[in-house]
């Protein structure tokens, strides 16, 4: 019974799986949990948690261990809803359902979420500064060359984005970055980089970039 | 009760050095009584621009270390009344000032002085720190290059988290005919980005090549575009309204032609 104790963090494409196994009660789950976060340092820091494998928490243990893992460890808990695929059972943890083999690993929860916390940040920010949020960010004023920006939603720039802007850290691939002048150094979405062509278009028109087809495509929104 | 003036760029040789000199030297000339000083402890240099290297005989980190009194380790310009250089000095390095023994040495100065120029070394590091500790207004430095540009923008930044807020820019060794040709960066992509007043644009002139290398700022030489310059942003400095800077490039273009003529005539 108490050999194979483990949790573990597993990257997919919408944010990190809480998988645990050979537990036996919420409090050792969370010790481990705490443990892990701790000696992965800031690796995991504005890292999103998508769900649960492996163990069914109710509803007190959620909020727990929601608050546990925002509030000290700075990340963001979209779900923690179990999603294993041979034991779904959501909604009435003590009912057995029929297992679903093909359950999507994303909580609809998740889409709503990342649009409740946004930063707004008033004035240019400059080379040499970095803007980090678990949310949305927007910027009144410009971002210049050597400046960064990372979001764990979308990222707006009422003015230039001349720096470097992430949004949808580190794997939503629904996020988009918008600004009015659109002249990004390098851009990232999700797990996606890019980085505008060589000969030099000067935007005129507002843009938007999102994730197309596995590809960011830019697009005026206007 | 003076105005402690920090000179700064980020990134090296755009003028710093030359500015300060020639400032210090306009502001001397219009009857303000003005100290610069070298925060550019190992590699000073303001003193061989202004001309006064063999005169040194204490320096900042005597003053600082209370070695000397601050009064003499202060050189009086004989050409400009009213001018003074507190030299850095060159066997030491940056970490052998504070910057709280800054903020005494330039609060102490501004008692005195109607000026106090901080001519600040290239980095952003604990000499950038220093040079800016005590300061109470910045002028950042910077030439029509992109990686010039960008230094100037992450000084800005550290300006303003140093509370030193609204800091002005001067554009040095701007090549009108380049800039006409499309082939340099022009004032208005500067200003796009930094986001900042300008205070002065300064052309690139082979005079002040020369004076520099003489030792003698070139802000009193009437004849010279760079001279010109330098008296218009000084004037500006003590906050006088001088005439708009885009037409002190047209003026300064419009002189070289006029140069031309005259010479084929």
């Amino acid at each position: 019974m108490v050999a194979n104790r483990k949790v573990d963090f597993k990257g997919t494409k919408d944010g990190f799986l809480i998988h645990i196994s050979g537990f036996g009660t919420f409090e050792e789950i969370v010790e481990a949990i705490k443990v892990k976060l701790e000696t992965a340092d800031s690796f995991f820091k504005s890292a999103e948690i998508v769900g649960v494998d492996g163990f069914n928490f109710n509803i007190r243990e959620k909020k727990i261990l929601k608050h546990i893992i925002e509030k000290q460890y700075g990340l963001s808990v979209v779900s923690l809803e179990m999603v294993s695929r041979t034991s779904a059972t959501p909604a009435t943890p003590a009912a057995p359902v029929a297992t679903m083999p093909k359950k999507p690993l994303v909580s609809p929860a998740r889409k709503l979420s990342k649009n409740d916390d946004t930063k707004f940040i008033k004035g240019t920010i400059r080379s040499g500064r970095r803007e980090e949020h678990s949310g949305n960010i927007v910027v009144l004023g410009d971002v210049n060359p050597g400046a960064e920006l990372i979001a764990g939603g979308n990222i707006v720039v009422m003015g230039a984005l001349r720096g470097v802007a992430h949004a949808g850290y580190p794997n939503n691939s629904d996020a988009f970055v918008a600004s009015l002048v659109f002249n990004p150094v390098q851009l990232r979405i999700g797990e996606i980089i890019t980085r505008p062509p060589e000969e030099e278009v000067m935007p005129e028109d507002p843009e938007i970039a999102y994730i197309k087809n596995g590809m960011i495509v830019i697009e005026p929104y206007l | 009760m003076g105005e402690v003036i920090v000179i700064t760029s980020g990134k090296g040789g755009v003028g710093k050095t030359t500015t300060t000199a020639n400032l210090g030297a306009g502001l001397a000339l219009e009857g303000k009584k003005v100290v610069v000083i070298d925060a550019d402890i190992g590699l000073r240099n303001l003193d061989v621009v202004l001309g006064l290297e063999n005169r040194i005989v204490y320096d900042i980190v005597d003053v600082v270390s209370k070695t000397c009194e601050p009064k003499k380790a202060l050189i009086k310009d004989r050409r400009f009344d009213g001018l003074f250089l507190l030299p850095a000095a060159q066997t030491r390095d940056k970490d052998a000032v504070t910057e709280a023994q800054m903020v005494e040495l330039c609060n102490s100065l501004k008692e005195e002085f109607d000026f106090v120029l901080v001519d600040c070394p290239a980095g952003i590091e604990q000499g950038f720190k220093n040079a800016i500790a005590g300061a109470d207004r910045a002028i950042v430095v910077t030439t029509p290059e992109i990686s010039a540009v960008r230094d100037a923008d992450r000084i800005i930044g550290l300006l303003e988290a140093h509370d030193l807020r609204d800091p002005e820019l001067i554009v040095n060794r701007i090549r009108i005919d380049m800039v006409k040709r499309g082939d340099m960066m022009n004032i208005s992509d500067m200003t796009d980005i930094l986001n900042i007043d300008i205070i002065g644009i300064v052309p690139d002139d082979e005079q002040i090549v020369i004076s520099t290398n003489r030792g003698e700022p070139a802000v009193k030489e009437m004849e010279s575009m760079s001279g010109k310059a330098y008296r218009n942003i000084t004037k500006r400095v003590i906050g006088e309204e001088i005439p708009f800077l885009e037409l002190e490039i047209q003026e300064g273009f419009m002189d070289k032609v006029m140069k031309i003529f005259s010479f084929r005539r």
